[in-house]
């Protein structure tokens, strides 16, 4: 039954056992004289706690639900409150808890449910992230099938359409003819029909990491994707290297690599390698990382400009020392982590089948038995498993155990180039030896995919960090009146300088790093989608919403909604909530047509009687007007149903008669209070007034069952109330117990039926005849009975 | 608009160009040649930026070429600007930000005051926006209740900021469905009601401090918002009310730096006050291109910034929502005793201060014609606890239909009004 609710982390579960039994006994169990508004309270107080997918929580919700049945609206209410304004990440865990609800519970929740789930389900499928939108499709697949039936058909068939139109409406966005599409995006919300996407899915690695290049797959096309990785080192490490020498600009020894590191490059580039070769400069090219400042274990520390000079001047680490890689951004089955490739992890591949003396040692020390998670044979030969192994590994029981290396110099790289024949004697590329390739390269195999680095937390510090650098460059500019004053000339380079790349249809400029030219392929991006969609905005309309309160503002960030992170998705996302809103209002509308068509068609079976006895009192026709009903065909509950049926304490009426009914009872109520002339008016008017109250009181109760034409006529009731105590100021103990029992009335139900007042002389002439017209009914009515 | 030829201006290094707009006019600035920046936010090259009721400078560092299109009543280059003060200290508060990042600790609070019309919101804005061009995520609390720059005048709030200041927008206001090209932001709200703190100063002690808990307990959460630290606007109140206001807020904020602009005495009351360790008091020179809005621009403005609560602005236009609402399913509130009277026309020795946190419910009636109405996001009217609950928007009162106790209300977004409780303050505004 909760086969979707996850077993929630066992550090939860201590505090919410005593939350569990406080639900029980918070939430009040009035079958009986209920009070909405204290149930409304302690409802949504239970359900504010609703922030995580938790069993007990939902249950006990639940069960709450299931006990306060004849406060099912109001519960109602307050469940479609919840979703509509909890934050996006918090959506799911409710969804599931109206799953519970009708699943368990069903009665009037159905109902009440099926009016406005389209909206609530659809409008928060659109702003949920994607794995929780593939858990919303779950959830949705599951009510078609389910044992009784939950919504009507058409219901569940518009949710199912709206989602499959989210779906698409995404896919178009990248089908749209000659627009860029960014690698960024290409794989953030992804479509699990999408038969790429799904091998993403199995792989549980699809959020962070783009699919395998097609390298992966293919091992005969080893050999150039080879080249590719040893490129993408030579860049990796050049750009470090580059960073290096603007933190520290005397720092000769990077200056000096990066010139090797670029002529490297171009050899690569232009040249076919022998495996022997690739695997030389590779193996090399390991002995030149040195550390890159990234957080380690401590949060915060080291990822300013101030850590990473202190870092390079106070001491030059040996590569082994550098940190081990964030496991986050590793990917477990991929073979070369490249973010950032410390030797330990980027040994193995580069390792040539023991050919090499250098790093030999190294991986022999290697402390395997420091590492906790790996209980593995130290792998001699490069192992697949051997990156997994080290990436998860805490990375002091390496640090601490691996001798230091002496990082070999770029002279050394230098030399062995030339030496190869790479290089000529003056760094000029040489005569390289082209010979014909073998088909595979031992290491390479290992080596087959290198992923860029993931666009996550880890770099957006490296571009916070280059801008602390430049800002920290400029010498402490003291906050003293004085201080500020003074002109430096360096300033206005660190606002207009250090970005240097600018969007052309705003001022933004894009903080230099790796992925400076993806961030900026992002903007615009959102730009071409502002634009496109500013063209639209003839067709839609947008409206404003409503502030979030206090709490989710303390505990919501900006960054939930995929603001930088996920530009298409969020603005995917937006687009539906706009068009969802849109429709809001069209919706509505029908919502109330709606509402009024299933009263027309409302069924027999809510008739609480026998179908023999129901058939005799139906032919009797309705108790009001004594005309008979007409039957339909009730297309969506694929029935025979009487026409504007209502069935209210075991009588059968017309709704529309029924309403009358009530409406003249008040009337009559209001007018003997408005008139107050004669004692025996005055007994009749109380009477009435009180059988109005029970009238009202007893529906929800006893009919609960009878769906949307009870709730209809309730609504109804309750508005011509409001009306008539407006009209005629009614004894304020009738109103008050009239709306209270029946709950607040929907606001969007007053406006158009409110008819002009018409003058007292006419409506005192008007309530005679209706209460003479009444005292008849009510005879042939108890006769009936 | 009429076609004029567009006029150009050619601007040396740190030049400012200052023009005004009048409310009713349009006009485009564009950037030719060169860099510019607007309150702080950079001006991309070629493209049109459109302004109506807008008094703006836009500044050059390096010499730009601008054209103009479109009649402005005043305009005019500057050459002496504050700029490089204000540069230095963004630059200061960067340093700031810089090792609070390195050690996990708090970005500045920083703490503008001043008097009127000395450009302190300008302020506030470029030096927010000079820390988003440096990818940070500040957070703006705007304790000015005659303004209102994120949401509506009469409100305490506090928003965090995550994407550039749009020029033509401004902050840009809370978030809406529209694709507006500035940021969608989520501002907290705590509804004074008042156009000056001085008018009912105990409430608005209470919502600084409450605004405060909130902002430090998101400051606690967000390692980014921590970090970039916060910017705090306030009102021109600089006599002895406003010092207590000034005090209470640097103790809720825990502010350690003082920006006191464009008033020397309140720099020497402020450093003698306030300075100590820990706590950095500065001065800076107000901006010549700052001008005194009189009354009728302050009306101005605030009624423009209601109309595009509702509808929008030009660039984004927004869509609210008419509906009828009967008098007995909504609450209307009031802080105070019906309108205060100024202590002054009390009896000797009366005490009014007990009833200037009292919660009063008004009738509904004829009287809320033309009201805006701020509706708390309070679902029980707990007298303590409703004053210091933020709120969830604002409606507008378009008709009042005495006789069938119905009021005709403008919402911003389409649906039920979430909640029931409404405040009612001073906010007239009559719809065009």
């Amino acid at each position: 039954m909760y086969q979707h609710y996850q077993q929630q982390p066992s550090q939860h579960q201590r505090p919410q056992q005593p939350q569990q039994q406080q639900h029980a006994m918070g939430v009040p169990q009035n079958r009986g004289g209920s009070d909405p508004i204290v149930t409304r309270e302690m409802y949504r107080s239970e359900l504010a706690s609703l922030t995580f997918n938790s069993k007990p929580i939902i249950t006990s919700l639940t069960i709450a639900a299931g006990e306060n049945v004849s406060v099912s609206k109001v519960i109602v209410q307050t469940i479609e409150e919840r979703l509509r304004t909890a934050p996006p990440n918090q959506k799911l865990p409710t969804l599931y808890l109206i799953d519970s609800i009708i699943k368990n519970v069903g009665g009037p929740y159905l109902n009440l449910f099926a009016r406005t789930i389209v909206n609530l389900f659809l409008d928060a499928y659109a702003v949920v992230d994607s794995s929780a939108k593939a858990s919303f499709e779950k959830v949705l697949g599951t009510w078609p099938n389910w044992n009784s039936q939950l919504f009507p058909r058409d219901v569940i068939a518009r949710m199912e359409r709206g989602v499959q139109s989210m779906r698409q409406q995404y896919k178009s966005q990248y089908q749209q003819s000659g627009m860029h599409v960014n690698p960024h995006f290409s794989d953030r919300p992804r479509d699990p029909r999408d038969p790429r996407d799904q091998d993403a899915y199995s792989q549980g690695a699809g959020n962070t990491h783009r699919p395998p290049p097609p390298a992966a797959a293919a091992p005969q096309s080893t050999e150039s994707s080879a080249d590719n990785v040893l490129l993408q080192d030579i860049q990796l490490l050049m750009l470090q290297k580059q960073q290096a020498m603007i933190m520290n600009p005397s720092d000769q020894a990077s200056a000096k690599q990066v010139a090797i590191l670029q002529q490297l490059e171009t050899i690569v580039k232009t040249t076919q390698l022998t495996p022997d070769n690739a695997n030389m400069i590779r193996q090399q090219l390991a002995q030149l990382w040195t550390p890159v400042p990234i957080p380690p274990v401590v949060p915060g520390f080291a990822s300013g400009a101030m850590s990473q000079a202190m870092t390079l001047v106070s001491s030059p680490m040996p590569p082994n020392m550098m940190m081990v890689p964030p496991p986050a951004s590793l990917p477990p089955h991929r073979q070369t982590p490249m973010v950032p490739p410390s030797p330990a992890v980027f040994a193995p591949h580069l390792l040539p089948q023991g050919s090499m003396p250098s790093p030999q040692p190294m991986m022999a020390s290697l402390p395997v038995a420091n590492m906790p998670i790996s209980n593995a044979p130290l792998p001699m030969p490069p192992m697949h498993s051997m990156p997994m192994n080290n990436a998860v590994a805490p990375p002091q029981p390496v640090v601490a155990s691996i001798p230091p290396v002496v990082p070999p110099a770029a002279n050394s790289l230098f030399a062995s180039l030339m030496q190869s024949g790479l290089l000529g004697p003056n760094g000029a590329l040489g005569n390289l030896n082209l010979a014909p390739q073998s088909p595979l390269v031992p290491a390479a195999g290992s080596a087959a995919t290198a992923t860029p680095p993931p666009a996550n937390a880890t770099h957006d510090r490296s571009d916070q960090s280059e801008l602390d650098r430049s800002v920290m460059s400029l010498g402490r500019i003291e906050l003293t009146s004085q201080d500020i004053q003074r002109r430096r000339p360096a300033a206005i380079q660190v606002m207009y300088g250090v970005p240097p790349l600018q969007c052309n249809q705003c001022g933004y400029r894009c903080p230099k790093s790796a992925d400076a030219q993806k961030k900026m392929d992002a903007h615009l991006d959102w730009h071409f989608r502002q634009n496109r969609r500013m063209k639209d905005k003839a067709k839609k309309s947008h409206s404003r919403s409503w502030l979030v309160g206090e709490e989710d503002w303390i505990h919501s960030r900006e960054g939930d909604m995929g603001h930088n992170q996920q530009p298409v998705f969020f603005d995917f996302a937006s687009g539906m909530t706009k068009t969802s809103k849109d429709e809001m209002a069209l919706q509505e509308e029908i919502a109330a047509l709606k509402e009024q068509i299933s009263s027309e068609s409302s069924l027999i079976h809510n008739l609480a009687v026998p179908e023999s006895e129901a058939a005799v009192i139906i032919a009797k026709g309705c108790s009001v007007c004594k005309e008979k009903f007409t039957k339909v065909w009730n297309e969506p509950e694929e029935e025979w149903s009487y026409k504007n049926a209502t069935v209210i304490d075991k009588m059968i009426y017309h709704a529309t008669c029924h309403a009358d009914l009530v409406r003249s009872n008040q009337r009559q109520a209001a007018l003997a209070e408005a008139a107050a002339a004669v004692a025996a008016a005055a007994a009749t008017a109380s009477a009435t007034s009180t059988n109005t109250t029970n009238s009202a009181e007893s529906s929800p109760k006893d009919f609960t069952n009878a769906g949307l034409s009870v709730e209809q006529t309730k609504s109804e009731i309750d508005f011509k109330a409001g009306n008539m105590e407006n009209k005629m100021d009614i004894n304020t103990d009738v109103k008050t117990e009239a709306t209270e029992a029946l709950g607040s009335i929907d606001q969007e139900m007053t406006g158009p039926e409110s008819d002009a007042p018409t003058s007292l002389k006419r409506k005192i002439e008007d309530d005679l005849e209706a209460e003479n017209q009444m005292a008849t009914k009510r005879a042939i009515l108890e006769q009936d009975v | 608009m009429t076609t004029t030829e567009p006029k150009e201006w050619i601007l040396d290094e740190e030049n400012e160009l200052r023009i005004e707009i009048d409310f009713e006019v349009k006009v485009k600035l564009r950037l030719v040649t060169g860099t510019a920046e607007v309150f702080g936010t950079e001006l991309g090259q070629n493209v049109d930026y459109e302004f109506s009721g807008r008094k703006i400078a836009v500044f050059t560092w390096h010499g730009c070429k601008l054209q103009v299109q479109g009649t402005c009543s005043v305009e005019y280059i500057a050459n002496e600007t504050p700029m490089i003060s204000y540069l230095n200290t963004h630059l200061a508060l960067e340093q700031r930000r810089v090792l609070a990042t390195q050690s996990n600790g708090k970005g500045p609070r920083v703490l503008i005051v001043g008097p009127n019309d000395v450009g302190k919101t300008s302020l506030s804005k470029m030096l927010l926006s000079y820390a988003l061009r440096q990818s940070r995520q500040p957070i703006y609390v705007d304790l000015d209740c005659s303004e209102g720059s994120i949401t509506m005048p009469g409100c305490l709030t506090a928003t965090p900021l995550t994407e550039m200041i749009d020029v033509e927008e401004g902050f840009g206001s809370s978030a809406t469905s529209a694709p507006t090209a500035g940021s969608a932001v989520m501002p907290l709200a705590y509804y004074y009601g008042f156009p000056s703190p001085k008018d009912n100063s105990k409430l608005y002690n209470l919502l600084l401090a409450r605004l405060a808990q909130s902002v430090n307990r998101r400051l606690e959460e967000d390692e980014a918002a921590r970090t970039s630290g916060i910017v705090i606007d306030t009102n021109g109140l600089i006599d002895a009310t406003g010092y207590e206001l000034i005090a209470n807020c640097i103790q809720a904020f825990s502010v350690d730096v003082i920006i006191v602009l464009g008033h020397e005495r309140l720099y020497s009351d402020m450093t003698r006050l306030h300075q100590k360790s820990g706590v950095s008091v500065i001065k800076l020179a107000k901006s010549g291109g700052v001008v005194e809005r009189d009354s009728a621009f302050r009306r101005q403005t605030q009624k423009q910034k209601i109309r595009e609560y509702f509808y929008g602005t030009s660039k984004s236009e927004l869509a609210p929502y008419s509906t009828m609402v009967n008098y007995h399913d909504v609450e209307v509130l009031r802080v105070g005793e019906g309108s205060l009277a100024p202590s002054s026309a009390l009896p000797i020795g009366e005490d009014r201060k007990v009833s200037e946190t009292h919660v009063v419910k008004v009738e509904p009636g004829e009287h809320l014609l033309h009201s805006v109405l701020a509706v708390s996001n309070a679902d029980k009217l707990v007298e303590s606890e409703i004053l210091e609950t933020n709120l969830a928007g604002f409606v507008y009162i378009s008709e009042v239909h005495d006789i069938r106790k119905k009021i005709t209300v403008l919402s911003p977004c389409p649906g039920r009004i979430p909640k029931k409780f409404w405040w009612l303050g001073s906010l007239k505004w009559a719809e065009d």
